[in-house]
């Protein structure tokens, strides 16, 4: 008989799918033929959150966020921090589904309502959540595959095409506005694997959430960095810049011989299977809080009801493609109590009173 | 886990039942002659080929003795020879007190006897070909086994034919078939358990499984699904598979089966259970992997080149039967400038004057394939040329000439068609997936696509069989449990069984690799 | 079984719902594969778009093609004006030419066109763009192909293989090209073709390569320059170098297998430099003189020759871009900036007279390989 418990490649697998699912949120690169500095810069800027997260798992191991939470803050207190994160997951999974849509749009379905889109994707992710953690966890380390085999066969394919100066000349951007771009990237990439909380309680006993932690976001992040340097080189700086979802214009322009020359469409739609996994995990972790708040044992049966919630707030959040693009900017800023403040409290929280309940530390 | 069957709540329903009609004690005969006899007249009232054969025996004074059987079910020379016989000439055995005990130590000259004062025993004994005893002045009454019915010979199973390897297939018959298997694995290990079920079928069922390598807890948990069936009626395994799967809407099987006592022996191995039913040949063995539906027992009786080979064509032809209908849908109609020019021109040439949209025709064609693939399983054999002609002619050349439907189609259906009888056993999925993927790439195009072979992916992962997860990813790759799956590894190499099944994995234990 | 019955309807629903929005059949479309823009003096854009004749039989043949003429004031209201002559939707995605008149090259520029292109998302990217030397673009589409009969993938296919064989064009698809009008420093090229008779058929020859300043045509390189203009693009993958040797009757004819350029830019008190390396192999095809190139010591004299020819062609070549055009048309100015980012800030206002007084030094490195199947002759 097998455990229900996830592996580590499990999680590290979601965890990569997470941080590289940020490459195809559009208007997010400003630094032009830098962009890929800053990809790999992120994972620095955000180190101390990925510590603190990963502290905070390994101080109660078999509990999640929402949990943790009541445990710390009791049962009145955790409230005021389970209700503003649930709701974070929520909006998130509805931003993303709104991108996730845009994406679609933008490849294949240009006289499509967007809702038709939003429904079949939102429908998908029901189902995925429904299944429950562990289907979740391998289901990811199948998509990770996939998605590192087509970013391995895209960049074969492409060597020919491929012009190594279109990066040059490198660090022509202040380190300010490096890091600053840095910064955006990694509150869309990197600073939403705060929702990994909710499902590293499900690991297996005695492996460290450290070492799920870390080599997921290294992974994660040195794919996104090859999907970025994969497009500068093939597109160029400008018109990397000047395209909506670069890596879809990148693929268009790969040829494989003169039978298969075109395959964009089959490969970026593997890439949609990376947003429907993240939005699963933001979907159950926005299901989860609510049904911690209104003391629901099972947390499911209330999937459906807020997957309609994301379904209503993401077909009114933005008017038109141009909002999504400022959205980031305001996103960095937004996420920070989300992915730092909180954290950061659940986790002095919890190196005051852990030490009580394990003694063992 | 298993919530599914509480849910059901099959066994509370039959907790009540048994409340409200308090089940009677085991009904004995009674020590009378007489009074049995009249008893079992009535039970066996308008049932003719219950035979009453009364007998009186002993010279001097005679004795009354009722022979019961049905016709047709019982050996009669048996019965005859063995039985009759002897009991005419009892006064040559000179006994001094006649008992069933003297009766079947000293007179009867048969082996299977067994005495009993159960009627329902006696009665559902009978049914089965037994013959009663019933003699005046001895208390308990005899069964002999008698059974002697007509039965199948044993003969290759039509449904899975092989190039080389044994070629004997199970029969109708229980029995038979158990012993079959046991002659493959003559260990003390094997255990055969019996189990019986149906209300009204009383049908034996047998479960198999070699102790050591089994994992316990699967077949307790088998034992306990098997205890909440509450059925009228089993005619073949397959009402037991439905009756006991995890998942009981999903179309993928959940149970193997299998018609060859060598597939039971392989997969007894490998630590499953197996799952006779009296009465068909077809054997469950459980739990199943979803690899399984790929496997064939040939693969291990050719070389592991061509089969791996095979194997792999299988697992492609799975994705092409489910997925080319859909995703030549999602290219001509949606995605247009995945085709090379050329290929698109002449496409769209071949399309011109055709009346019906892509999508639809796709949907007919199929059902036309499936309609006539379906009146070619059902119908006689002497008009299977006629239809293939009908269908060959009809279907493809002439609806092409008239330009009734697009010749690419005719290759795509074909094609998918075709591709889908290298997997037999998902023929159920395979159509629902077929149907399901081209009707959301009919919609949305290769977004439908994704979209469908993101439900497939997400369905299988979560399927399980007894407990086990049917495909399994979890755990890091290593080359071990890779051996059996896409590839089939040469025996010299497979030296651990299945890890998500047996307890006792390792299969050579002189191996290196196995002592570890 | 309620539930079931339940979302069975409401999949029932969305499927017929969802009606198929971007369901378009293969006989509802027009697939274009070409389209020419032309400009008339009232500064009316008028398209001629090639499309693909389905309706003959595929069977006799290549299909033919038809073309559809539309005019708008831009370039996008007249793509949707012709949609008024057909009852098929335009499907651009197996487009693979954008033919360009000269005047809307030299008047307004090409980036609007090619932007237009980019934005709609359909046509590929990587389509060739060209320019028409003829009176119109039109012209050009309506040229007969020899190898094809939809001349836009004759075009095409032409323009991909002469930049390989002939190295007498540039291969700039549309990406590259909206690259190398945005990119900094860098200039774009793109090939030119005209009509030619030929056995009493109008074809479609490749004539050069078009210059541009910015995205505004200034003047045409003629084809037998082109191969210089490749070598400071390390573009040059074949071709044929003739040239004569000792006698002025005698020549020889050598065919390009192999070559690698290196271009070095370099910028020192106001005073540019270009070191041009030419690392080139040679097959011997052609031999009209009295060489002997079975002997090492006559096949070192060719290579000498040919290494001496090429210098003083190339900066020949140069010396006539410099005074002529006056303006960097190799894109000199890019590889400044990628390498020395603030000195090109520094100089970028003033590049083109850097340019047109650049020094340049030429080193050419040729290897004769083989002479074909003959050892000597």
């Amino acid at each position: 008989m097998e455990s229900e418990k996830l592996t580590p490649w499990n999680l590290r697998c979601l965890l990569i799918i997470m941080i590289i699912c940020g490459s195809l949120v559009n208007g997010a690169f400003t630094v032009m033929q830098d962009t890929w500095i800053s990809v790999l810069l992120m994972a620095v800027i955000y180190l101390p959150a990925i510590l603190v997260y990963s502290r905070i798992c390994t101080l109660f191991p078999e509990e999640d966020l929402f949990s943790i939470m009541e445990t710390l803050f009791g049962r009145l207190g955790s409230v005021f921090i389970i209700l503003p994160m649930a709701c974070y997951a929520l909006i998130a999974t509805a931003l993303q589904l709104r991108n996730f849509t845009e994406f679609t749009v933008v490849i294949a379905l240009k006289n499509t309502p967007p809702i038709a889109i939003m429904i079949v994707l939102m429908l998908t992710v029901l189902y995925i959540a429904k299944q429950g953690f562990s289907v979740l966890g391998r289901w990811s380390s199948i998509i990770c595959t996939v998605i590192s085999i087509n970013i391995v066969i895209t960049i074969l394919f492409s060597l020919n095409i491929m012009d190594p100066a279109h990066i040059l000349p490198v660090m022509n951007h202040t380190p300010g506005a490096i890091l600053s771009n840095s910064f955006a990237l990694g509150s869309i990439a990197v600073g939403e694997t705060v929702m990994m909380m909710i499902i590293l309680s499900n690991r297996k006993k005695d492996r460290s959430a450290y070492r799920i932690y870390l080599p997921g976001v290294i992974l994660g992040v040195g794919l996104f960095a090859l999907i970025i340097l994969r497009n500068i080189f093939i597109l160029g700086a400008d018109l990397e810049n000047s395209a909506k979802f670069s890596t879809y214009m990148a693929v268009r322009i790969i040829e494989v011989g003169k039978f298969f020359e075109r395959i964009e469409s089959s490969i970026s739609f593997v890439y949609i299977l990376l947003g429907i996994t993240k939005m699963a995990l933001f979907l159950s972790g926005a299901a989860m809080g609510i049904a911690r708040l209104l003391r629901a044992d099972d947390y499911k049966k209330l999937l459906i009801p807020t997957g309609l919630l994301v379904l209503a707030i993401g077909a009114l959040v933005f008017n038109n493609a141009f909002e999504m693009f400022d959205l980031v900017w305001v996103y960095q800023y937004a996420a920070i109590p989300f992915q730092l403040l909180i954290p950061v409290v659940i986790w002095i929280g919890a190196e005051i009173k852990a030490p009580k309940r394990h003694p063992a530390g | 886990m298993f919530s599914f069957f509480d849910k059901r709540g099959k066994r509370k329903t039959q907790e009540i039942f048994q409340e409200m009609f308090p089940h009677e004690k085991i009904e004995e005969v009674s020590e009378s002659y007489q009074e049995t006899l009249t008893r079992l007249k009535t039970v066996f009232r308008d049932n003719d080929p219950i035979e009453f054969r009364e007998l009186s025996v002993g010279g001097r004074e005679p004795m009354r003795i009722c022979l019961i059987f049905c016709d047709g079910l019982a050996d009669a020379s048996l019965i005859d020879n063995f039985l009759i016989r002897p009991l005419m000439k009892i006064d040559e055995f000179e006994l001094e007190k006649l008992t069933a005990d003297t009766l079947l130590t000293r007179v009867l000259q048969i082996n299977g006897a067994k005495k009993t004062k159960d009627l329902d025993e006696i009665i559902q004994n009978i049914t089965c070909g037994d013959t009663l005893l019933l003699a005046e002045g001895v208390a308990e009454s005899i069964l002999f086994s008698t059974k002697n019915f007509p039965a199948r010979a044993v003969s290759e199973p039509e449904g899975e034919k092989i190039l080389s390897g044994p070629r004997e297939g199970f029969t109708e018959v229980m029995m038979t078939n158990l012993a079959m298997v046991q002659r493959k694995l003559r260990s003390e290990k094997l255990k055969m358990r019996y189990y019986t079920l149906g209300k009204q079928t009383n049908t034996q069922l047998c479960i198999a499984y070699l102790e050591g390598i089994v994992d316990p807890e699967i077949v307790q948990q088998l034992y306990k699904r098997l205890d909440c069936i509450d059925i009228d009626g089993i005619l073949d395994a397959n009402y037991v598979n439905e009756l006991i799967r995890d998942n009981a809407w999903s179309p993928f099987r959940s149970t193997g089966y299998t018609e060859r006592p060598d597939v039971v022996a392989a997969k007894l191995l490998e630590g499953r259970i197996a799952v006779f039913v009296d009465g068909t040949p077809v054997v469950l063995t459980l739990p199943y992997l979803f690899i399984e539906n790929f496997q064939s027992n040939e693969d291990y009786y050719l070389s592991f080149y061509y089969t791996t080979f095979t194997r792999g064509l299988r697992i492609l032809g799975f994705f092409i039967t489910i997925l080319v209908p859909a995703i030549y849908i999602a290219i001509v109609a949606y995605h247009q400038e995945m085709l090379p020019a050329p290929l698109l021109i002449s496409i769209a040439n071949e399309r011109q004057g055709v009346p019906l949209p892509a999508a639809l025709e796709a949907l007919i064609m199929l059902v036309v394939f499936e309609i006539l693939r379906e009146t070619a399983i059902r119908m006689q054999t002497n008009v299977g040329q006629a239809l293939s002609i009908v269908g060959a002619l009809v279907v493809g050349q002439a609806a092409v000439e008239a330009k009734l439907i697009a010749a690419p189609m005719i290759i795509i259906v074909a094609m998918s068609g075709i591709t889908s009888l290298l997997v037999p056993k998902m023929n159920a999925p395979i159509l629902l997936l077929r149907f399901g993927i081209l009707l959301l790439a009919s919609c949305l195009g290769f977004l439908g696509v994704t979209v469908g072979v993101a439900f497939l992916l997400a369905h299988v992962l979560g399927l399980k069989s007894f407990g086990v997860w049917q495909l399994s990813s979890g755990r890091k790759l290593h080359f071990q449990g890779l051996k059996d799956t896409v590839i089939r590894a040469p025996w010299r190499n497979m030296i651990l069984r299945p890890q998500q099944l047996a307890k006792n994995v390792v299969r050579q234990k002189d191996h290196p690799e196995g002592q570890q | 079984m309620k539930h079931l019955i339940a979302c069975a309807l409401v999949l029932l629903c969305c499927a017929s719902l969802s009606g198929c929005w971007d369901y378009r059949g293969l006989d509802e479309i027009d697939i274009v594969t070409g389209i020419a823009v032309d400009k008339d003096t009232s500064g009316v854009y008028r398209l001629t778009i090639e499309i693909v004749d389905t309706h003959g039989s595929a069977k006799e043949g290549d299909l033919g093609a038809k073309y559809v003429e539309a005019e708008g004031e831009t370039l996008f209201n007249a793509i949707r004006n012709s949609k008024k002559r057909l009852i098929n939707k335009l499907y651009g995605g197996n487009m693979q030419t954008l033919v360009i008149s000269r005047q809307i090259a030299e008047t307004e520029g090409v980036s609007v066109i090619l932007e237009e292109m980019l934005r709609d998302g359909e046509p590929r990217e990587t389509m060739s763009v060209v320019i028409s030397q003829e009176e119109t673009a039109k012209a050009i589409l309506l040229a007969e192909g020899i190898d094809s009969k939809i001349i836009s993938y004759e075009i095409h296919d032409m323009v991909e293989e002469d930049n390989r064989v002939t190295a007498a064009t540039v291969n700039m698809p549309l990406y590259k090209a909206y690259n190398a009008i945005k990119g900094t420093g860098n200039s774009l090229t793109l090939p030119a073709v005209h009509c030619v008779q030929n056995d009493d058929e109008t074809v479609v020859e490749g004539n050069g390569i078009a210059l541009f300043e910015g995205d505004k045509l200034i003047g045409f390189l003629p084809s037998k320059n082109s191969i210089y203009y490749l070598f400071f693009k390390n573009e040059v993958k074949g071709g044929v170098i003739s040239f004569p040797v000792s006698r002025s009757d005698d020549s020889v004819s050598l065919e390009i297998k192999d070559c690698k350029t290196n271009v070095d830019v370099s910028v020192q008190d106001g005073q540019a430099f270009v070191a041009l390396s030419i690392d080139i192999k040679l097959n011997v095809m052609e031999i009209k003189s009295q060489l002997s190139i079975s002997q090492a010591s006559q096949r070192k004299a060719l290579e000498q020759q040919t290494a001496e020819f090429l210098q003083t062609s190339i900066a020949g070549f140069f010396k006539e871009v410099q005074n002529q055009n006056k303006i960097d048309i190799f894109g000199f100015g890019r590889q400044l900036y990628q390498k020395t980012p603030d000195l090109w800030v520094a100089i970028e206002d003033d590049w083109n007279e850097l340019f047109q007084n650049a020094d340049i030094q030429i080193k050419v490195d040729a290897k004769i390989q083989s002479a074909g199947v003959l050892k000597d002759y």
